[in-house]
């Protein structure tokens, strides 16, 4: 175990670190981008579109 | 009881019976304030119990990783935001269905089965520790002033106190049970019970934080280390397999980021809850992605605030020698204890802290069963589990061999858990964490598999020589899948038992799903022989083939057909057509979850319209069949009557409510509908074949030939004064409603309504005394739209 794990421990620390660093951006982008959905006016959706074909 | 149909062994598309299938399951619209309400339920419960587990596993740092935790979250609903603005009927198993095939997705919803089997314990045992530990304290308090007698005081040889892990696992035992009852009678959900919850707890939220910077003004705070590695000491528990290896002798130099890696891992159930987010997006208004938007933001928010700050506020406030020895299994009320002000005021808030943890928790035990039971009948529907789990409940129709496992699992972990809340706490991380890395996963593998629109994306995406590359996407999944693969190593109990338990439910659905297939095969077969199936979005009266003013008739069991029977024999088929429907009612869970037409027709549907069909051959009469899912019964009963124009809409009597009951249920819904909507006459047969009849909609009432006499004396009375002459009955009748009205909106409300419980009071034992001369009479012909019966408008 100590030793599968002393293999991995440097590959998971490189994709935490990495994962992270693109976190610090994801994270203020999503929050602003739905933040600002809270004050826009109750108006038809855009992207209705897209979610048609799915549905 | 009749015999079914026997059908020859080949059938020619002229013998089949025709059924049309809606496959658009019929909701009731919820705003984006509700829907939050219901993912903040399970989501913010997690404030009762993460700050205490993390912190006894990685140090007096866990604050900030509890807080770190609660931002990432954002990001994970990001990545539920965008699987939603795909698939309206989202969630872990279609998206990692579409992504990675069935396999895969069977493993998925077996660690999300383990999740939502924790959810239940950890909920019901930490409410149980905070009920607990107010009782105690109580008894501290109580003693502290010598009122407890000295009785009492020398059997318990000094202070009274509970064992409390006992009783939090005798008071989640009881919860479970509690609601296993409720979800076997079938309970309807409730966004409205969500909303109360979440009003109540931002009450208590409001004052804790406003009183929590009192306290800080006042007496000071304790010093957050920093999420350093040399700030983190970990128990031996929180190394998992690592206790005792290399790598724990030299823990602060050794593990640097690592260190941090694995603190995160012990923090990540505070964000447990988000596939609730997929469940719900269904039932969201229009404009859906705008509201979910909306919905994501405000539970990131609440539950940033609620869940991370007040993890900060624990170790700045309650004092380190009692913070963990003593309230670590219920840190809001150690809070509470250690405010400023008062100790009456601080007990009575303790108590609103533990009333409210009451709610929220057990209302997570709630949402735990039904979630679980939605996605094993989702499961058991693609023949993955063997049929016997879906056989419905012959009083209450639901899947209570479903609901039976889940509570016995359950209970069984409640009991194996001893009230530990730390080994629930550190085994419900492992569903947690890989339900959301194989839905990251799927995520991105769906950026370059699904060509198709999406109506959001995790941001940000950069374009590199014509390709875009979801760098957000692929961000969240590194980070979660490192997370959960550090959390294999060190979660020693979560690993065994979370891999133990996957690894069954997948075996099981896999030989089930062998089984299933040859079997389900052949059904198919004889299904398609003997039925013809018509898949239709919605429900058109054109696409059923009746005409306006027809009679739909509610079936659910086919043993009990008693009023189908009732209306053949009343009904003239020449002269207004008879629909025989039956809903397929979707739980909570399973809602988010797409039907196809197959999955909707079963065999119990099979069955049950066999015997519907046999029924009507036997008096000569052609019926037209349909089935409609949906949320809740009662929406799909009016919403299927409102589109075919039905005059009239008859079920049998139900085990759970009666008549009057049923008939306030569908009023109340009718009531909810947008225009255009007609109004019905809805009637319930019962085992004996009397009848009692309702109007559904804006009706003339019936009058009393007392109360018409009094209009008339009235009327000759008022036609007597000068110049009013030419009142008529209905001018009276105007008049008075209007002074009614005015009055019960003024003044007089109050002995108005209790005029009128006299009244009714009198009436319910009119009825119970007098059963038969209440019910309409019996041999009332149901009559076309046309012809409207006598007393209605």
């Amino acid at each position: 175990m100590e030793t599968v794990f002393s293999l991995l421990s440097p590959l998971l620390t490189l994709l935490f670190v990495i994962g992270m660093a693109g976190c610090v951006i994801v994270i203020p982008l999503v929050a602003f981008k739905l933040f600002r959905v809270l004050f826009e006016d109750d108006s038809e959706d855009e992207t209705g579109k897209a979610l048609a074909s799915r549905n | 009881m009749d015999s079914p149909i026997q059908h020859p062994a080949s059938t020619t598309n002229a013998d089949r019976v025709r059924i049309v299938v809606a496959t658009s399951v019929m909701l009731t619209f919820i705003s984006y304030w509700r829907a939050a309400a219901i993912v903040l339920n399970d989501l913010g419960s997690s404030a009762f119990y993460a700050g205490g587990i993390a912190e006894q596993a990685i140090g007096k740092s866990a604050p900030w990783f509890i807080l770190g935790v609660m931002l990432f979250s954002f990001t994970v609903r990001a990545v539920y935001v965008e699987s939603c603005s795909m698939f309206v009927r989202g969630g872990v198993y279609r998206v990692v269905k579409e992504a990675l095939g069935g396999t895969l997705a069977k493993i998925s919803v077996s660690c999300l089965m383990f999740d939502y089997i924790l959810t239940g314990p950890i909920s019901g045992v930490s409410a149980g520790q905070y009920i607990a530990g107010l009782i105690n304290d109580i008894f501290v308090t109580l003693d502290a002033h010598g009122w407890i007698p000295r009785a009492i005081h020398s059997m318990f040889h000094g202070t009274p106190q509970v064992p409390v892990n006992a009783t939090s696992v005798v008071f989640a035992l009881l919860v479970t049970i509690y609601f296993w009852w409720q979800n076997t009678k079938g309970i309807e959900e409730s966004s409205e019970k969500a909303l109360r919850v979440m009003q109540i707890t931002t009450v208590m939220a409001v004052i804790l934080l406003g009183w929590s910077v009192i306290t800080l003004l006042k007496q000071g705070y304790q010093h957050v280390p920093l999420p350093l590695p040399q700030n983190l000491k970990f128990s031996p528990e929180s190394l998992g397999f690592l206790h005792g290896t290399n790598f724990a002798a030299n823990l602060a130099q050794k593990f640097g980021i690592l260190g941090i890696l694995i603190a995160f891992g012990h923090s990540v159930l505070a964000m447990s809850g988000e596939e609730s987010l997929a469940q719900v997006n269904r039932e969201l208004a229009h404009p859906k992605l705008k509201y979910l938007k909306r919905a994501a933001i405000i539970i990131a928010i609440y539950s940033f605030i609620f869940t991370g700050i007040t993890s900060l506020l624990f170790v700045m406030i309650i004092p380190d020698s009692v913070r963990v020895p003593v309230y670590k299994d219920n840190l809001i009320s150690g809070l509470a204890m250690y405010l400023w002000g008062p100790q009456i005021l601080k007990l009575l808030f303790r108590g609103f802290v533990v009333v409210v943890g009451f709610l929220i928790l057990s209302g997570a035990v709630n949402t735990a069963i039904i979630g679980s039971n939605g996605v094993l009948n989702r499961i058991s529907e693609d023949g993955v589990l063997p049929d016997w789990f879906r056989q419905p409940h012959k009083r209450f129709g639901t899947s209570y061999r479903i609901i039976n496992m889940v509570v016995l699992l359950q209970l069984g972990t409640i009991l194996l858990s001893g009230g530990d809340v730390y080994k629930l706490g550190e085994a419900y991380a492992f569903g947690v964490i890989w339900s959301f890395t194989f839905n990251s996963l799927s995520m991105l593998i769906l950026r370059f598999k699904y060509k198709g629109e999406r109506g959001w994306k995790v941001p940000p995406n950069i374009t590199i020589a014509g390709r875009e590359i979801p760098l957000g996407l692929a961000s969240v999944f590194m980070v979660l899948f490192a997370t959960a693969i550090v959390n294999l190593f060190t979660k020693s109990v979560a690993t065994v038992a979370g891999l133990s338990f996957a690894a069954g439910f997948f075996l099981v659905f896999t030989i089930s799903e062998r089984a299933n297939r040859k079997k389900h095969a052949l059904t198919q077969k004889q299904m398609k022989e003997h039925f013809q199936l018509t898949q239709s979005e919605t429900v058109e009266r054109s696409g059923v083939g009746v005409h306006p003013g027809n009679v739909l008739v509610t079936v659910r069991d086919y043993n009990t057909l008693t009023q189908l029977k009732w209306v053949l024999e009343k009904t003239d088929t020449e002269q207004q057509d008879i629909v025989v429907m039956s809903a397929r009612v979707s739980q909570f869970g399973s809602a988010a979850y797409d039907l196809a037409t197959e999955q909707i027709f079963t065999e119990y549907e099979q069955q049950l319209f066999t015997k519907a069909v046999s029924v009507a051959e036997s008096f000569g009469k052609h019926i037209s069949l349909l089935v409609v899912p949906a949320r809740d019964v009662w929406s799909a009963i009016v919403q299927t009557a409102i589109n075919l124009e039905s005059a009239a809409v008859v079920s049998g009597l139900s085990s759970k409510m009666s008549g009057a009951e049923q008939a306030f249920e569908l009023g109340k819904t009718w009531e909810a509908m947008p225009e255009p909507k007609r109004q019905f006459v809805f009637q319930v047969v019962r085992p004996d074949q009397s009848v009692d009849t309702y109007r559904i909609g804006p009706h003339t009432p019936t009058m009393k030939t007392e109360d018409v006499h009094l209009v008339h004396r009235l009327w000759l009375n008022i036609t007597r004064e000068t110049g009013l002459d030419a009142v008529h009955h209905h001018d009276i009748l105007t008049e008075a409603l209007t002074r009614f009205a005015r009055d019960y909106a003024g003044h007089d409300r109050e002995s108005i309504l209790k005029e009128l419980r006299r009244i009714t009071s009198r009436h319910i034992g009119h009825h119970e005394s007098k059963r038969e001369s209440v019910v309409v009479d019996e041999h009332t012909q149901i009559k076309d739209d046309g012809d409207i019966p006598p007393g209605s408008q």
